[in-house]
C-alpha cells in the first residue's frame, strides 16, 4: 500500500495521482492507484449510506458475513463507519450446510468479527429447519424437483437472516451485494416477470411491519474492485467457490461480463435504468398487502411463505 | 518471450510475443478481465500493462458466492 515505485515502461500510471496503478475502471475511463482505488470505494460506500439514508446515529446494525470477500469488506467499512455515528455493529453468518465448502468460510467470519472485536452470531439451517442444505437438495432431487439449489439457499438464507436480525434486536440488516449482484438481480427478475422482487432490490426497503429493514451499502461498487479492496487490504478472506453455484444465476453473469467486457458502463446503466422505473414499480406493487405465514408467523405476501412452502413439498 | 502463469491451481510457462499485455494472455486463457484480479511480481496490475521475459503472472479468480 506504501510503495512510491515510479511506473516503468508499459505500466500505466494512475491518472490522479501518476503512482502505479493497479486497475483500469473502464466506465470512467480512469486508471487508479491502490490509494486512489481504496479512497474510491470507501467514497462510494459513504456516498450509499448518506444518499439514502440507510444508517442513522445510534442504530444496531447486524451484517450479513459469509466470509467471501464482500461481506468481509462490508463488515470492516461498516465497523470503521458506525465507530464515527455512535453505531453499533453486529454480524450474523448463516452456516446453510454445505459439506466442504462452509466450513471454511464460517471460520473466516468468526476471525474478522474476532479482529474487529463485532458480535458474531451463527445460524445454522440444520438447527433452523432440521435440514442442512446438501440434505435439502438430495431430498428435493429425489422428489423430481426442479428448483435449482439457489432458490432453496436464498430463499432460506433470507428468512434465517431477518429471524436473527430480529432476535439480535436489530435496526438495520446490511448486505454486501454489490453492483454485479444487483445487476444480476434486475436481469433474473426480468427474466422470471416478477415485479413483486424486482421493486424490492433497492438500496433500502420500507419499514415493513416483520421485517428488519435490509441495506445494501455497496451495490454500486463493482465488485472487482471490492476484490482489489479487500486483497490490498489484506482482509482475511474465503475464496472458495460454492460448489451448488450454476444455472441461470451463472448464465446471467457470465451474459453481464461478456456486455461489460465490450460496452464497459453496461452494468451502471442497467442500475440507472432500474432506478428510473423503480417509482413505478412501487405503485403497481403499492396495494400490496403483506400477511403472516401461517405456520412459522413471519412475514409473506401469501397466507404461506416461501420458506415453508419450500420445505413443505419436501416433506410431502 | 516467456513468463510464469499460475492460474487454477497449475503453474505453467507460456510464450508470448513481444511487447504482449495481459489482456492478450487473458484473451488466449479464455478469461473476462471482469472475473479476476491479476498479479504480475507480487503486484496487482491492470490488465493493460506490458509483460515481460521472467514476469510471474497469478489470475486470481473474484467470484465466490453462491
Amino acid at each position: 500500500m506504501s510503495s512510491i515505485r515510479l511506473p516503468a515502461e508499459g505500466e500505466k500510471r494512475c491518472s490522479f495521482c501518476g503512482r502505479m496503478a493497479v486497475y483500469h475502471r473502464r466506465y470512467t475511463g480512469d486508471f487508479l492507484c491502490d490509494r486512489c482505488l481504496c479512497k474510491s470505494v470507501e467514497k462510494r460506500f459513504l456516498r450509499a449510506i448518506r444518499e439514502y439514508r440507510l444508517v442513522e446515529p445510534g442504530e444496531r446494525i447486524a451484517v450479513a458475513v459469509s466470509g467471501g470477500k464482500d461481506s468481509v469488506t462490508c463488515l470492516h467499512l461498516i465497523k470503521r463507519f458506525a465507530e464515527r455515528k455512535r453505531c453499533e455493529v453486529v454480524a450474523i453468518t448463516v452456516d446453510e450446510g454445505i459439506s466442504g465448502y462452509r466450513e471454511a468460510g464460517v471460520e473466516v467470519a468468526k476471525e474478522n468479527a474476532r479482529s474487529l472485536d463485532v458480535e458474531l452470531f451463527v445460524v445454522s439451517f440444520r438447527d433452523s429447519f432440521g435440514l442442512t442444505l446438501d440434505e435439502i437438495l438430495r431430498q428435493a432431487s429425489e422428489k423430481g424437483k426442479s428448483l435449482g439449489p439457489c432458490t432453496y439457499c436464498g430463499v432460506l438464507r433470507r428468512s434465517l437472516l431477518n429471524r436473527t436480525a430480529k432476535e439480535v434486536e436489530a435496526d438495520k440488516l446490511a448486505t454486501a451485494h454489490n453492483l454485479d449482484d444487483e445487476v444480476q438481480a434486475i436481469m433474473l427478475n426480468y427474466i422470471r416477470s416478477d415485479i413483486y422482487r424486482l421493486y424490492r432490490l433497492g438500496p433500502i426497503l420500507k419499514p415493513m411491519k416483520g421485517f428488519v429493514p435490509r441495506i445494501k451499502p455497496m451495490r454500486e461498487i463493482p465488485e472487482k474492485e471490492i476484490a482489489i479492496y479487500a486483497l490490498l487490504k489484506g482482509f482475511k478472506v474465503y475464496w472458495g467457490k460454492c460448489p451448488y453455484r450454476k444455472g441461470i444465476h451463472v448464465e446471467v453473469e457470465d451474459f453481464l461480463n461478456r456486455l461489460e467486457e465490450n460496452h464497459p458502463n453496461s452494468k451502471f446503466m442497467i442500475l440507472r435504468m432500474y432506478e428510473k422505473i423503480r417509482p413505478y414499480l412501487e405503485q403497481a406493487v403499492g396495494e400490496f398487502e403483506m400477511k403472516f405465514c401461517k405456520i412459522c408467523g413471519e412475514p409473506s405476501p401469501s397466507e404461506v411463505c416461501k420458506k415453508c412452502e419450500l420445505l413443505r413439498e419436501l416433506q410431502g | 518471450m516467456k513468463v510464469t502463469v499460475r492460474w487454477q491451481g497449475r503453474k505453467e510457462d507460456k510464450e508470448i510475443e513481444e511487447g504482449a499485455t495481459i489482456l492478450d494472455l487473458l484473451k488466449r486463457y479464455g478469461i473476462l478481465r471482469e472475473t479476476v484480479v491479476v498479479f504480475v511480481n507480487g503486484r496487482i496490475v491492470p490488465e493493460e500493462n506490458s509483460l515481460e521475459e521472467g514476469d510471474e503472472v497469478v489470475i486470481h479468480p473474484i467470484a465466490s458466492g453462491g
